[in-house]
This record gives structure tokens, sequence and C-alpha cells, in this order.
């Protein structure tokens, strides 16, 4: 018998897998440069081909992107790949002798040379650049540009990490994924778990992993077990023990565009209604007519009950056109978020009341929704009452902020009579509570939402608001791991609001429950030293009263 | 040849989506158009690797030139352009 390890990284999922690994192809090295034994026009001939297959592929994958942020990302490597210039560069150099592959590569080299010291956003494009080479020469050299996936059978994909174009490229034969670099929401993070695949991202030893070795990937405790067994996870443990039918707490759904509210089941209503898909596409601000027509149509897909809409959070890292927002050094300490309102009165205005009167032409309707309104980023009490009045003359009842920063926690007593709810953002709240940036895996392991300082946290602002009578939930990507959810509703929570594929398991979970398993698991849990002890105290906890 | 001169507004600067949007622009132009920083050489405006080359970020000046003697058409794609890398 093979030893069983385990290697440490950060879940995304709760279901465990245990499949065979298949390293997602470590890009083989490119040919090595070549003069043409086979004259100039056979070698132009095999790059314009090679050209033209690529752009059909573009076509098609950027057709079956299920997003738009992936279609863009697509788009722009496609018109690189197709650009005129690279053609006759790279066709320059074959009429100097070289073969196809290795005319293509020094005309890279070439713009790459040219785009050195270019910093930034401009210098990852070097790594767009990287991968159309690769992919045109592999498939002049007869191989497919893509990484074969198997037709049939089960495995866990390794890699170090994974593009947009890889990602889309999964079939059913994909039943987990392992990458080394990533954090809790980085792209391969955020694609499979909206596809209900399990991973661990930010996984050190993944090198480790060889094609054939059959693995667990256990995401609830965070971890591949090589040569494991199944029963060696903790994800889903719970199944088969009895439900009390009502959850412990409300759980509502998290949704962002009319595909999402469709997708809604279970859930009580929907805690996070984020509003920024919508306006990505406009280069001018959608009028209000405009506005309502595509609320309308979200409330009109989504569930049932409270349904809180989210006021457009945007800023530098995510970026509207029409907003006018400036280049900054660290957006997310910049002007986002309800900051914006105060350069750009007149669209937060406008989108309050377009949100209003698409709830009450819904409402018309007979569907069973009661709207209200939250802003992000408040860290103020003045803040929070400039946001309170203006929903509340656009005809808003129940208004609320989000919380993420810091700084709000310590005011909560001054928000009575100002606002009637909170909605905790646990990724914002964990990235300014331990001065760790989202986009940086380096610091991905801060960001653990496991971590009990933040656990501590949404404690006491739990236990702030109880006390002046302001409800409060939490809508972060962290409510979407059942066991955490368990422990936020023992630490005071009134509401969750998950995933819409993450719902049914925090319910299931939510509902085998009571309220002091809850709260053994919650301070068994915050009285813990890191956050892997802190799961293994919760999860201990309700074993017991399981 | 008509030469006209505009600052870049927009946050990322002269590359993915705004970048896309004028090299296609520049690609259905009946006449061909270049671009560059001012007193730099211009490059092709039509081929979004050259635009990325300019490595020409927000409040950056680009110099815009229309290879046409038709000044009604010029202004007609120089407006077109500018929208790309505006805010």
């Amino acid at each position: 018998m093979e030893s069983v390890r385990t290697l440490e990284g950060i879940g995304v999922g709760n279901r465990a897998v245990r499949a065979e690994v298949l390293r997602w192809s470590a890009r083989k090295s490119l040919p090595a440069m070549a003069k043409s034994s086979l004259g100039v026009e056979v070698e132009v001939n095999a790059l314009s081909m090679a050209i033209a297959n690529l752009e059909n592929q573009y076509a098609a994958k950027i057709k079956a992107a299920d997003n738009r942020e992936l279609q863009e990302i697509l788009e722009a490597q496609c018109a690189f790949a197709t650009d005129p210039e690279l053609a006759d560069m790279a066709k320059d150099f074959c009429e100097q002798g070289w073969d196809a592959s290795s005319g293509l590569q020094l005309a890279m080299s070439e713009f790459k040379s040219l785009l050195e010291g270019a910093g930034g956003e401009f210098s990852e494009r070097v790594a767009d650049l990287d991968e159309i080479v690769y992919r045109l020469i592999q498939w002049m050299s007869g191989e497919s540009d893509e990484t074969v996936l198997p037709t049939s059978g089960k495995f866990i994909i390794v890699a170090d990490d994974l593009t947009p174009m890889d990602t889309i490229a999964f079939n059913d034969v994909v039943v987990g994924v392992v990458t080394k670099g990533g954090g809790p929401t980085s792209h391969t993070a955020i694609v499979c778990r909206s596809r209900g695949i399990p991973a661990v991202v930010a996984c050190a030893g993944a090198d480790e992993l060889v094609n054939g070795q059959m693995v667990v990937i256990d995401p609830d405790a965070s971890q591949v077990i090589i040569n494991g067994v199944l029963e060696d996870s903790t994800g889903d443990w719970w199944a088969g023990r009895s439900s009390h039918g009502a959850p412990v707490i409300q759980v509502m759904a998290n949704v962002g565009s009319v595909a999402d509210a469709t997708k809604v089941q279970g859930a009580d209503g929907v805690g996070l209604l984020r509003t920024e898909l919508f306006f990505l596409d406009h280069k001018i601000a959608p009028t209000r007519a405009q506005q309502v027509k595509i609320y309308e149509q979200v409330l009109a897909a989504g569930p049932d009950g409270e349904i809180i809409v989210r006021t457009l959070d945007a800023g530098s890292d995510k970026p509207i056109a029409f907003l006018g927002l400036g280049r900054e050094e660290n957006p997310a300490l910049g002007v986002r978020g309800q900051r914006v309102a105060a350069i750009s009165p007149q669209f937060f205005e406008d989108q309050l009341h377009a949100i209003k009167a698409a709830a009450d032409s819904v409402r018309a309707t007979g569907k069973k929704i009661e709207v209200s309104v939250m802003a992000p980023m408040i860290a103020t009490v003045e803040e929070a009452e400039q946001f309170s009045k203006a929903a509340r003359a656009a005809g808003f009842t129940r208004v609320g902020i989000m919380i993420e920063i810091p700084a709000i926690t310590q005011v909560i007593a001054q928000l009575k009579g100002v606002v009637d709810f909170l909605s905790i953002g646990t990724n914002d709240l964990s990235q300014y509570l331990f001065a760790a940036d989202r986009v940086n895996s380096g610091v991905a392991a801060l960001l653990n939402p496991w971590q009990p300082a933040l656990l501590s946290l949404l404690q006491s602002i739990a236990i702030d608001s109880a006390k002046v009578g302001i409800k409060v939930g939490v809508c972060g990507e962290a409510a979407s791991d059942p066991l955490l959810a368990v422990v936020m509703a023992g630490l005071g929570i009134n509401s969750v609001s998950a995933s819409p594929s993450s719902v049914a398991a925090v319910l299931d979970l939510l509902s085998r429950v009571d309220a002091s398993a809850a709260r053994e698991a919650a301070n068994s849990a915050r009285s813990a030293n890191t956050p892997r002890d802190a799961k293994a105290a919760a999860k201990a906890a309700l074993i017991e009263f399981l | 040849m008509i030469i006209k001169e505009c600052v870049i507004t927009v946050k990322v600067g002269l590359h993915a989506r705004p970048a896309n949007e004028f090299s296609a622009i520049a690609k259905a132009a009946p006449f061909e158009i270049t671009v560059g920083k001012p007193g730099a050489p211009l490059v092709k405006a039509n081929s979004p690797l050259r635009l990325l080359t300019l490595k020409a970020h927000e409040g950056d000046t680009l110099t815009i030139a229309f290879a046409t003697d038709d000044e009604g058409a010029a202004n007609e794609l120089f407006e077109k352009l500018v929208a790309t890398i505006s805010e």
C-alpha cells in the first residue's frame, strides 16, 4: 500500500471527490529555431492557415463563454493573433529562410522587446502573446493546440494555474481541480465554484502530483490527499444525519445576472443582487428607463421574498466606462463603491429610482417580492446617513449598508435609526482587516474566511447590531461554505446569502442543527489559533451534536 | 495628410478593450491611419500589437495621422477613435 500524504491549499466547494490526476500539460517547450527545408511559399502558407484556424477557435470560444469578462479577454487575444502586422513580420522572417514557427517566434519576440518596461497591465499582455504563439506553433506542428481532455473517465486536473481559455475547455470528465497558484477569489476559484467543480487552489505542493495518481480533493478541509480514499475526506460528512426541517437562520442567494436569477432554487430571497454586470458594456450611463427594464428582467426571473439590491459597486478595479474614474495606485483603497456617488451623484440617484420603479412594476404583476437597497463600501455613519436619505427619498422603506470596512464596525450603535439592516461582505472585510490584497495570491492564506480574528469580528458586529435592533446578514463568498454558515449562525448572524450553486448544501446543513449546536460550533471555532484548527473545532463540535 | 491630437482618458490606457476598438475602427477606414506619441514614430493604427507597443497610458497625448485630404471623413473617424480611449 502506498503511503497516504496530504497537501494543503485553499478549498473551493464542499463535496470531496476521488479521481486520477491529469496534469494540465505543462507547456512543452517551443521547437528549436530552424531554417526552412520546404521553401518560403510553404512556410507562409502554413502560417496563414494556422492563424485562420486559431481565429475560428477563438470565435467559437467567445460565443461559448458565459461571462462578459471572459469574452473580452478572448476577444483581445484573438485580435492579437489575427493582427496583420504579426503575420507580415513573421513572413519577412520566412523570406529570410526561417521556417514558419521560427518566423513567428522571432516576430513575437520583437513585439515583446518593444513592450519591455511598460509595466502593470501592459506587461501582463506578454502572457497573452506567449499563449498565441504557443497555440499557433502547436497547430502547425500537427499537434492539438489544446491539452487533450479525455472523452471518458473522471479526472482531477492539476496545473500551475489556469487561463480563461483553459477553463472553458473543461468537460464532464473534469471532476476536480488543483492549482499551485490562485487564491479564494481568483479566476479559477470563481469558475470552479460556479460550475460546482471541487477545487483546491494555492496548493504549494501541487508539483508532487503526477499523472495517474489517485488523489482525493477535500475542499472542506482545504487539502489534497495523495493515495487517499473518500472516507478520509471531511466533505458532506453530515449526509444521512437527520434534518430538523427549517434552517436555523435564513438562507438567501447571491445573484449577479438574469442567468443567476433563474438558477436560484430553495433560497428564501436574494441577499445580494449585484448590479455591476449590467453596466460593464455601457460607454455612456444608461437612462432611468433603460435601467428599469434591466432590473425588471432580473427581479421577474429571481425568487420571491426579500430582494436586497446593492447599488453599483464600481471602482478602478471594477471599471465602469461612464463613471470617469481615474487611474489609482491602490484601487482597493480608492474611490470605489458608495464613494463614487460623490463624483457621479446623478447616476446613483437614477439607479435608486430605477430600482424602485422596477420593483413596483414587477410587484404589480403579482410577484411576491419586497425590494430593499444597500450601499457598498461604507466607512462612516455620515456616509450611511447620506445613502439612507437618498434611498428613502426614492421611496424605499428598508435600507441597508454593506459592512466591508473595519471602521464602520466600531460605530454600529450609531447606525440605529439610520439603516434597517447590515450585510457583511467577508471578502473585502478580510482584505481590509488583514491588510491582504485580494488579488495577490502571496497573501491568500490570510484571506481564509476561517481566520479566528474574522470570526471574532463577525461576532462583535452581530452583538452590537442586536443591541440596537438591526438585522445583520453575511453575503460574502464565505457564506457558501455550509459549516462556516453554521458558525455564522452561532456567532449571531441572522441570515446568510450564498452563491446559487451552494444554496442547497448550505440549506441542508443549517437544517440539521439548532441554535445551541451552532453556538457551540462558533465558540469552538472562534477560540482556535489557526483557520485550520477553527474549522476542525467547529466540525468536532457539530459531529458531537449530530 | 490630416494630423490631430488627443489625450487618453480611459483608465486602462491603450490596450485591452480600448485598443481592440481603436484598431477595429482603423481597419475599417478607407485610408491608412497611423498613431503615436508626439515626436515619436507613428505606427499603423489597425494593429492592436503596434498599439500595445506605444505603451500609452491614461493622460498620455496621442498624435493621429489620417492619410486623406477629406477633412470631413477624418473628423468623423477622429471622433470615433477618441471615443474608444475616453472614459
